[in-house]
């Protein structure tokens, strides 16, 4: 039987929880500003002035209303700067609330996957038509705790945090949910998605939330986390990607940001202080694609910045219709091609649960989270320094228990596997240079490679702390690189690496390097 | 200030402590093994101090844990580092989320090496750990002399309480660093290098000599708690340098054991930091190298910039 749905009630707390979030960030920003210094109404307000006049300027528009604002701060008696302040940050908020439309969900639930798979499945017979219309189900599939995350969603709210690999990260995970009876989320959608009519609908309403990653100052950052609070506190289940934005690199997110993650223990803080008996669950969870979407892209930019992340991609392979059918229709052409795995929930502390959604120390032991948000003289306290504290042990609780959740495919293996490869063919690991290498020699042949998946594979078996074998692309390191052969050839603009004869010569290093990332996590095989 | 500081472990700080912060009129709970040696004659006998010592009024004695969990929220956990692990493990069972600890043990873990914070966060339900470390002998606190120490914990809540519980005007002043892992080995290395100055101190060197090993000897902490990620002043202050002086120059001899030394080589090694001073106090220590040939050994070294 589903959960309830709790995003049902959304709309008709719509008002409320915008109200309760200008609010909660007025009466912050007011008891902030009264200590003075740089918390001073006028330094953060002109704070927003002036990164708002540099964005717009920079990309090439007209900054006027912010620059004659910033010049008129000054003047502005303290109650006007309140009322500026109170304009400012429910502008924000309507911005970025979202909404729920049951029809929309179950369109998006019911209809599309269904139509998606007929749409996009080969189909040469009537049966293969009906086939198609069922065939979305095997095409995603989920794994791991979820039974005990039921029970959680059941005892409180849940806040589901998973690697970012793709756009498609969203809805793969909302289907995944769906389809195993665990309760719809909502989440923060990047803006530049919702620039997709198509995507921007279906966003919108189903009750994502809108956040604008240009917005750089702090104002902006206090609305998003305030929102966030406020919808764990009533219940509502989320979902965001601590990783910040997709991983260029395909790495395993190990620096998780902690702003948003911060809001599950802020949101279950005010409730013990409330007297409301409601815990908070952070589930991990990793999306394990056999080809990613975006890697060219991706993968491009990483190199280019360094792993900076300056950039936000505004038009990648996502938002190209043909590039995203020829995916589907690829991609989504195999079993297992997308598996999510859900792991154990833990609490806002850091701390594991057992079954029944009770907090455990690292010795097994059942302990209270209340009990960690009192002073020494026993009283519940407001102590930022002290949260701040236990979301960056969660932040580390998390990155530890992604590692363990990965489910690699053959693309994955084999990707590492000819990296490892090159590397020692040119006695460097560095991908620059290695990207200017000549490759027109093989790699290595085609048994050299094929033992080493079959060592990759063994040890993986042995240690499933490192990851689990992906089963349905093959048991045998043959079948495993035939099937990794055909994927990496098959979609990208370039084939990543292809056999000739009894050789195997690498294509594309870049794209190599993005799916042999997956494994970095292991240094070497001994 | 409401209820009672905890202290686990009636060894000669843990008892010097409590005793002190008593006499300061505060409720402390001494959780010990052995109670006796806090009755009459023998408690100045066993402190090693020609001092009277009267046990304070406010000082409850009892060896269980459980009693102590029950009456206070801020610890200090005064054991030898051998039994850290198994007393930690038995504290835990009757700790909560809220119980705030710190340890004053002055080493690593001389079975793995480990961090003692690390075991406290593995065998305590709390999360709020941190150290306690310093020239503070114990013979100091009961003459009721000026002593100072530190207090390193992650969150500024422990830091604050354990301040309000363990300084006492004129006679113990507390300061804090939020580096915990810099004033943490700073002071389980400290000890070692201050047995080795005790022994050079009791063969006769010059001056300069023990100038130019304590000098080297914080050079070489320093090195070691940058490569650990630490800022790497705790090397130069209480828990440092401080420790190291005053171990060194106090009654009763340093005793570090070759475990210790051992598992402190061993971190120096992973961190791929040289320090043939540690290295020389272990051989010493083991009876591997006279103080002689260690001298010798010590000067034959290539001096590069400071």
């Amino acid at each position: 039987m589903a959960l309830e749905n709790r995003l049902e009630k959304l709309n008709s707390q719509r008002q409320g929880l915008l109200d309760d979030v200008v609010e909660r960030v007025v009466s912050h920003q007011l008891a902030a500003a009264r200590l003075g210094g740089d918390a001073a109404l006028e330094y953060v307000l002109n704070d927003v002035c002036y990164e708002e006049t540099k964005r717009i300027e920079s990309a090439g528009g007209d900054a006027a209303r912010w620059s004659t604002l910033a010049s008129r701060l000054h003047g502005m008696s303290e109650q006007e700067k309140v009322l500026v302040l109170r304009t400012m940050v429910s502008n924000f908020a309507e911005d970025i609330v979202g909404v729920f439309n049951p029809t929309a969900y179950k369109v998006a639930s019911r209809v599309i996957p269904s139509a998606l798979g007929f749409l996009l499945a080969p189909i040469h017979s009537l049966r293969d038509g009906a086939n198609a219309l069922t065939s979305m189900d095997s095409r995603i599939v989920v794994g791991g705790e979820v039974d005990v995350i039921r029970r959680c969603a059941k005892r409180g709210t849940l806040v589901v945090a998973p690697t970012h690999s793709s756009h498609l990260d969203s809805p793969a995970i909302g289907f995944g949910l769906q389809r195993e009876g665990l309760p719809p989320v909502t989440y923060g959608a990047g803006a530049n998605l919702f620039a997709n009519p198509f995507m921007s609908y279906f966003l919108r309403n189903l009750g994502a939330y809108r956040v604008d990653r240009r917005l750089k100052f702090s104002l902006y950052k206090d609305v998003l986390k305030a929102y966030s609070t406020v919808l764990l506190e009533r219940g509502y289940h989320s979902l965001f990607f601590p990783g910040g934005t997709r991983c260029r690199s395909n790495l395993v997110e190990r620096q998780l940001k902690l702003g948003l993650l911060g809001t599950s223990l802020a949101a279950y803080a005010n409730n013990v202080r409330a007297g409301r008996d409601a815990r908070v669950y952070v589930v991990p969870a990793t999306i394990n694609y056999r080809l990613v979407l975006e890697a060219e892209t991706l993968i491009a930019d990483y190199l280019a910045e360094r792993g900076k992340r300056r950039y936000i991609i505004m038009n990648d392979e996502s938002s190209e219709l043909h590039r995203l059918v020829d995916f589907f229709r690829k991609i989504f052409a195999l079993e297992g091609s997308v598996v999510v795995q859900l792991g154990r929930p833990l609490d806002p502390l850091g701390h594991s649960v057992d079954d029944d959604g009770e907090s455990l120390d690292r010795r097994g032991r059942m302990v209270d989270p209340r009990t960690f948000l009192i002073d020494s003289s026993g009283q519940l306290t407001d102590d930022t320094q002290r949260d701040a504290e236990y979301t960056r042990r969660l932040g580390q609780q998390l990155a530890q228990a992604y590692v363990p959740l990965l489910v690699l495919h053959s693309t994955a293996i084999v990707a590492r596997t000819l990296w490892d490869r090159l590397a020692r063919k040119y006695e460097t690991r560095d991908v620059y240079r290695l990207l200017r290498a000549d490759h027109s020699l093989p790699v290595c042949t085609w048994q050299e490679a094929c033992l080493d998946v079959d060592a990759w594979q063994a040890f993986l078996r042995s240690h499933p702390a490192f990851g689990q074998l992906h089963t349905t692309s093959g048991t045998t390191s043959t079948t495993v690189m035939e099937d990794a052969m055909r994927g990496l050839s098959s979609y990208h603009t370039n084939i990543v690496a292809e056999r000739r004869g009894d050789n195997v010569y690498v294509r594309d290093v870049a794209l190599l390097f993005f799916y042999a990332n997956r494994l970095a996590h292991i240094e070497r095989l001994a | 200030m409401t209820g009672a500081l905890g202290i686990v472990g009636g060894g000669r700080f843990g008892r010097a402590l409590a005793i002190a912060i008593a006499q300061a009129g505060r409720d402390v709970v001494l959780s010990t093994r052995d109670p006796h040696r806090l009755e009459g004659a023998s408690l100045a006998s066993s402190l090693e101090t020609s001092a009277p010592q009267e046990v304070p009024k406010s000082l409850h004695v009892t060896t269980s844990l459980r009693e102590l969990a029950a009456a206070t929220r801020c610890i200090v956990i005064a054991v030898r580092a051998e039994e850290i692990g198994a007393r930690s493990l038995e504290l835990g069972a009757d700790l909560d989320g809220g119980h705030l600890v710190l340890h004053a043990l002055g080493a690593v873990v001389p079975q793995d090496g480990r961090r003692v914070t690390d075991v406290l966060l593995e065998n305590l339900p709390t999360l709020r750990v941190g150290v306690l470390a310093g020239p503070a002998p114990a013979s100091d606190l009961l003459a009721g002399r000026a002593v100072s120490m530190v207090i390193s914990s992650r969150f500024a809540d422990v830091t604050t309480a354990m301040r309000h519980w363990l300084s006492v005007p004129g006679r113990i002043r507390i300061y804090d660093s939020t580096d915990l892992v810099g004033v943490e080995l700073s002071s389980a290395m400290a000890t070692a290098y201050a047995s080795g100055l005790s022994l050079i101190r009791g063969s006769d060197s010059s001056v300069a000599t023990q100038a130019l090993l304590v000098s080297r000897s914080v050079g070489e902490m320093h090195r070691l708690l940058l490569a650990v990620g630490s800022d790497g002043r705790a090397a130069f202050g209480l828990a440092g340098l401080g420790t190291m002086l005053a171990t060194a120059n106090a009654d009763v001899a340093p005793v570090v054991s070759s475990a210790s030394l051992l598992r402190l080589r061993a971190l120096a090694s992973q961190a791929r930091v040289a320090m043939p001073l540690l290295e020389t106090v272990a051989l010493v220590a083991n009876g591997e190298l006279s103080i002689e040939n260690a001298y010798q050994r010590l000067m034959q070294l290539p001096s590069g910039a400071e």
